[in-house]
């Protein structure tokens, strides 16, 4: 990857959601230094100090502690819910003036077979949703209510999106429960590129980052990183498969672009 | 590390080598609260255990609360070892100064043990004025300086769990907490599990409701209550929180 000279300076705001997961967590733990991260958590609790939780020393519990410093901005949120894509966003904007990276990193897995769509298409419609739909939704809204207006900025910001996939989405993996994660993220992939073309012009890159299974093959630490190296990057319109073998950039499309 | 003679336990910082972890957490929703993992180094976890473990053993009067469905006894009348920790100058002075409690007050202590299957509890924000005998004679209740007369509400709760062995999701047991009474006790805003060593702290509040969950294993813990006087209590919040103790007792009763 290279590395994007941007005109700006100063930390990125970082728009995440799936902030609780095994993920989220590990890129609020290790990146919430230099990033100002609102981080968007649907239940159980974000592992960092935030606006509602933070550390203290019982026995000295006025005095300033490091693990405090930085703090996420914590939003707990269902994205299923009607208008609440468009309340995270407004809630980002209003607390930091600004969003230069989104990070969609909330998943849906539900291992049900396909056959179970004989009596509701549950499965799917649920699977789509947030691994789909969701991400593109909420890159729509930021782009409409604060990039679409700003090419100069974005490009001087190098503001982009970051959609998790799989390598799942890349290949049959055998066995049963993993086809509708699986081709949701496919289409995840696919909607991602059409993306990077659509936001090309206001200077707004978008990629996918396809792990394979974390922590179980690669550390999740090393995703992590990974997308804070795709966001430094100059890259757009491709999947970045990361697996136990290292990286490797695959152009979404033969016109993959790169600007 | 073997626990002090209790007597030495006077001020905040003789815990000092008690105490493993020094970042305990502290959350501000739904109402404010610590929770703190890894409590005490290994070796006085031990010790408490096994003195928790010595005192059901020894005790044939452990009283059963139908009310919280869990059989206790109090650790002041009581020769309680180790556990004499909870019920030293040091424990509450800690508990008065991260909670900031000013007014001189009195301290309670228990060991409670909810048996597997203990019923669900309701949401409730531990608010009831008591009258609580500190004259002479009575075992169950510390003096801080506070006044002798008059009623007093618990100002700090502390749960410290202990003896459980490990804790898996659906074991059950948690100490959950609510925005509000009337919530259904299995939706709860968030959850304090049992694990062994871990401690979940509150400030009494018309707003602090909180409820025992339904447990598949035993679950043991040590609870301590820092108390304040009913005026003190008062001029802080109203009486707002006395008047929905009546009223969500007359649901739950």
């Amino acid at each position: 990857m290279r590395d994007a000279s941007r005109a700006a300076s100063g930390r990125k705001v970082c728009l995440l959601t799936g902030a609780a997961g095994i993920l989220g967590a590990t890129f609020c733990r290790r990146w919430r230094h230099e990033y100002d991260i609102c981080a968007v958590y649907r239940g159980g609790r974000l592992q960092v100090p935030t606006q509602e939780e933070w550390f203290i020393d019982p026995l000295s519990p006025h005095a300033a502690l490091r693990e405090n410093d930085n703090p996420v901005f914590a939003v707990k949120s269902n994205l299923r819910e009607p208008a609440e894509v468009q309340r995270v966003v407004d809630l980002a904007l209003a607390r930091f003036g600004r969003i230069d990276l989104v990070v969609n990193a909330a998943v849906h897995v539900d291992r049900d077979r396909l056959t179970s769509l004989a009596s509701s298409s549950d499965l799917l419609d649920e699977t789509f949703a947030v691994n789909a739909t969701l991400p593109i939704q909420l890159a729509a809204i930021v782009c409409r209510q604060f990039w679409q207006h700003s090419r100069q900025d974005n490009q001087a910001w190098g503001r982009n999106v970051i959609n998790l996939s799989s390598m799942a989405s890349l290949g049959v993996v055998a066995g049963v429960g993993l086809s509708a994660y699986s081709a949701s993220k496919a289409a995840l992939n696919m909607l991602t590129a059409h993306l990077a073309a659509e936001l090309a012009p206001i200077g707004v890159r978008a990629n996918v980052l396809a792990p394979t299974s974390f922590p179980q093959l690669v550390p999740t630490s090393l995703v992590a990183d990974t997308v804070v190296d795709l966001d430094r990057s100059d890259l757009t319109g491709c999947i970045v498969q990361l697996d136990e073998n290292g990286l490797r950039e695959t152009p979404s499309a033969p016109s993959a672009l790169h600007f | 590390m073997t626990m002090p003679e209790p007597r030495t336990l006077q001020a905040v910082n003789d815990l000092q080598p008690l105490l493993q972890a020094r970042r305990w957490r502290w959350r501000a929703t739904p109402f404010p609260h610590i929770v703190a993992e890894n409590v005490f180094v290994p070796d006085v976890q031990e010790e408490l255990a096994r003195d928790f473990r010595t005192l059901y053993d020894q005790r044939t009067t452990a009283g059963y609360n139908t009310q919280h469905d869990f059989l206790g006894t109090s650790l002041i009348s009581t020769q309680c070892g180790s556990l004499e920790v909870f019920i030293s100058p040091a424990w509450y002075a800690l508990f008065t100064r991260l909670f900031g409690i000013n007014e001189p007050g009195f301290l309670t202590a228990g060991v409670h043990r909810h048996r597997p299957g203990s019923r669900n509890g309701f949401p409730h924000n531990d608010i009831f004025p008591e009258r609580l005998d500190v004259g002479p004679g009575r075992g169950d209740v510390l003096r801080f300086g506070g006044p002798v007369a008059g009623k007093s509400v618990r100002a700090v709760a502390i749960l410290y769990y202990l003896n459980n062995g490990p804790w898996a999701p659906g074991d059950g047991g948690e100490t959950s907490l609510y925005w509000d009474w009337k919530d259904g006790v299995d939706t709860p805003v968030d959850s304090v599990p049992p694990r062994d060593n871990t401690l979940f702290a509150f400030s009494c509040n018309p707003h602090s409701y909180h409820s025992f969950r339904t447990n598949r294993k035993r679950r043991d813990s040590v609870i301590s209550f820092v108390y304040r006087g009913v005026d003190d209590y008062v001029q802080l919040w109203g009486d707002e929180g006395l008047r929905q103790y009546a009223e969500y007792g007359r649901h739950h009763a």
